[in-house]
């Protein structure tokens, strides 16, 4: 079949002989998409390249091969800024961006990748659901900052909703959270913890502001994982958050390695100051029921070596809940922002 | 094609009348329908009339190898009714359907198959059922979706795209992953087009979305970790997870009804869901599957998160770590 030479319906310009009947040719000048038969196929230049830019005023970065448009900095931890952020495409994808601040953590970004990884990839009991509720990772790799030093970077899934931790939710409510609230976040955190164990690791860092949740849907997350350690590997965490000491057990402090008990001990900490109490005695206000104050005050002052379950753990959460409020029943969670 | 117009009872009493016939029945394709082969197709055409006015060409490209051949028998058996009607729900009132079958190049007889766009229950319905599930498969890890997606992008015209510069919708069923390359020589066996080099999936990905709003639908979250990652590198929040294959109508019409702005958000998703009469774990499996993608929208139903407009950190500041060294020198 003779093939003729054509012209872009587009600009005019002339287009280069197809190779075959059946190809499209893309005209050098204008972009326009024309098929070999002469029929004009895209008359227009419609390329998602040609799509306005997403927000053309936010800054990009780039990890790994991939640009991100930067939307705000949802945080600070220890020693990185947390940014939302969403792949710089039409198809696009919403992520956390990760960011060490203090270059010499550089190998804890690292090292929390690393771990949820692995986690992403475990055949433990309850993988296929668990891992949804864990960090996702996305990429890792350097960032130029805006002086051009360069960056140690994780980039994670960003989950909706999942957008505030408990030391928010302290500040939120200063005299402490509605124990029946607590219920469902420690009942939430237990599950996850119960597959972390399963699955061979401790977290070492359960923090106030490690712990995210959901106030619509009830929903714990933990994030913060670069302490976290193989339980029978005997290696210590790397490193404890300064601000944070009042959590820890003083073993731990001291470079014992986290065991399931460390984490069931800083959890119910964590959720007797989010509470209103202190975290070092893990004791609740008095305006907490009788069986959760007695229970979170047992936990909290768990021995390291205690065989314990997590999975058993909330059972005993549900039996104090239900002699403190009765039969289990939903019971909205406020934050501002939220109806 | 695209003649015709839907009638959701026409449709219900054609599925009624299949409740007990098996899937060798049903699908009694032995190889590729001659009119599903994809050798010399110029073009698969949806097209405004006078009946539909604005056409929305909607595209399933259904994996049929194993398992994976349990969703176009869901879709023949209840499934479509119930897309056709949500989408009539949702304000969409022109949509043409067109359905292809996705095997491997590498192994199967019949590796891609095509059907037409169709407005009309029956025929729509035909193409389905005239689509031969060969169930086999290949080279472990991979399956040719990569051809499904070159067709769409190089074979498909869309008058709601060239007329109103509304984008159509691809959604492809799968629990592998795609080749990297769509290999010239599979594309001139089986098209009978000539390319003069393989073509990168990423580019394919790159003309595909000219004209479509892709998706890729895996079926079930065992299924996940065979391809995931590599599918979201593709097409970010796209690729959705369902829980169970059965969900797949529901949120192939929730995503349309999403995208075209008939379900405002999240929240009036679980509301309409609530109206088709579905249970609650349904409800909420639906919505875990698709909040992710709601979020890049902004319509996950939560507030935005608060922000603080900042760039990246330029200072070496300190760390609020305390490095730990091990007890006894261990």
């Amino acid at each position: 079949m003779e093939l003729q030479l054509l012209k872009c319906p587009g600009c005019g310009a002339n287009l280069p002989p197809p190779a075959s009947a059946n190809g499209i040719l893309t005209c050098a000048y204008c972009g326009a998409m024309v098929s070999a038969k002469g029929v004009a196929v895209w008359p227009k230049p419609a390329r998602p390249a040609d799509d306005p830019p997403f927000a053309p005023d936010r800054p990009r970065v780039t990890v790994a091969g991939t640009r991100y448009v930067l939307l705000g900095r949802l945080g600070q931890g220890d020693s990185c800024d947390v940014f939302l952020a969403r792949r710089d495409a039409r198809i696009t994808e919403m992520v956390v961006l990760k960011v060490a601040r203090a270059l010499w953590d550089a190998d804890l970004v690292a090292r929390e990748y690393e771990i949820l990884e692995e986690f992403q990839g475990s055949s433990a009991q309850g993988a296929e659901h668990f891992t949804r509720l864990l960090p996702q990772p996305v990429a890792r790799g350097k960032v130029k900052d805006p002086v051009g030093t360069s960056r140690a970077a994780a980039v994670y899934r960003w989950s909706s909703g999942f957008q505030h931790s408990l030391t928010e939710l302290r500040q939120v409510y200063p005299e402490g959270i509605d124990p029946r609230a607590a219920v469902w976040m420690w009942k939430r955190a237990l599950e996850v913890l119960g597959f972390v164990h399963r699955a061979g690791y401790a977290h070492g860092a359960v923090l106030p502001p490690h712990l995210l949740v959901h106030p619509r849907d009830h929903g714990v997350m933990l994030v913060g994982w670069a302490g976290a350690v193989q339980y029978r590997t005997y290696l210590p965490v790397a490193s404890a958050s300064k601000s944070h000491a009042d959590f820890y057990p003083e073993d731990i402090l001291d470079g014992a390695t986290p065991t399931p008990a460390t984490d069931l001990v800083m959890l119910a900490r964590t959720l007797a100051w989010v509470l209103g109490g202190t975290a070092a005695t893990g004791l609740a206000p008095s305006r907490v029921p009788e069986p959760l104050f007695v229970l979170l005050r047992d936990q909290a002052r768990l021995e390291r070596g205690a065989v314990v379950d997590a999975w058993s753990v909330k059972e005993d959460v549900s039996r104090a809940a239900l002699e403190a409020f009765g039969p289990p029943r939903f019971v909205p969670f406020t934050l501002p922002g939220w109806r | 094609m695209g003649y015709g117009s839907y009638s959701s009872q026409a449709h219900e009493a054609l599925i009624q009348a299949r409740g007990t016939l098996s899937r060798q029945v049903l699908f009694r394709q032995e190889r590729c329908h001659p009119l599903m082969d994809p050798r010399g197709v110029n073009w698969r055409e949806s097209r405004d009339s006078e009946v539909h006015p604005t056409s929305l060409g909607i595209i399933f490209a259904l994996d049929v190898t194993g398992s994976m051949g349990d969703i176009p028998e869901l879709l023949a058996r209840r499934g479509l009714p119930s897309f056709m009607r949500a989408l009539l729900d949702a304000g969409v009132t022109d949509s043409q359907v067109l359905f292809m079958a996705v095997g491997d190049a590498n192994s199967d007889r019949a590796p891609l198959q095509v059907g037409q766009f169709e407005s009309n229950e029956r025929q729509m319905d035909q193409w389905l059922t005239s689509s031969f599930l060969e169930g086999g498969g290949g080279t472990p890890g991979h399956e040719s979706y990569e051809l499904a997606m070159y067709f769409a992008a190089r074979h498909t015209d869309l008058d709601c795209f060239r007329k109103r510069d509304r984008r159509g919708y691809f959604f492809m069923t799968g629990d592998e992953r795609p080749y990297p390359f769509v290999s010239h020589a599979q594309v001139a066996a089986l098209m009978g087009d000539g390319l003069e080099k393989d073509l990168p999936v990423q580019q394919v990905v790159d003309e595909l979305q000219r004209a479509f709003e892709p998706f890729f639908l895996i079926p079930d979250l065992a299924r996940r970790r065979n391809c995931e990652r590599y599918w979201r590198e593709l097409l970010g929040d796209r690729v959705i997870c369902l829980e169970e294959p059965g969900d797949c109508v529901d949120v192939t019409s929730s995503l349309v009804g999403l995208c075209e702005g008939a379900i405002a958000d999240i929240d009036a998703l679980a509301r309409h869901l609530e109206r088709e009469g579905r249970d609650r774990s349904r409800r909420g499996a639906v919505i875990r599957a698709l909040t992710p993608f709601a979020a890049t929208l902004g319509r996950d139903g939560t507030p935005r998160p608060r922000l603080e407009d900042e760039h990246l950190p330029i200072d070496d500041a300190t760390s609020g770590h305390q490095r730990l060294a091990p007890r006894d020198g261990r």
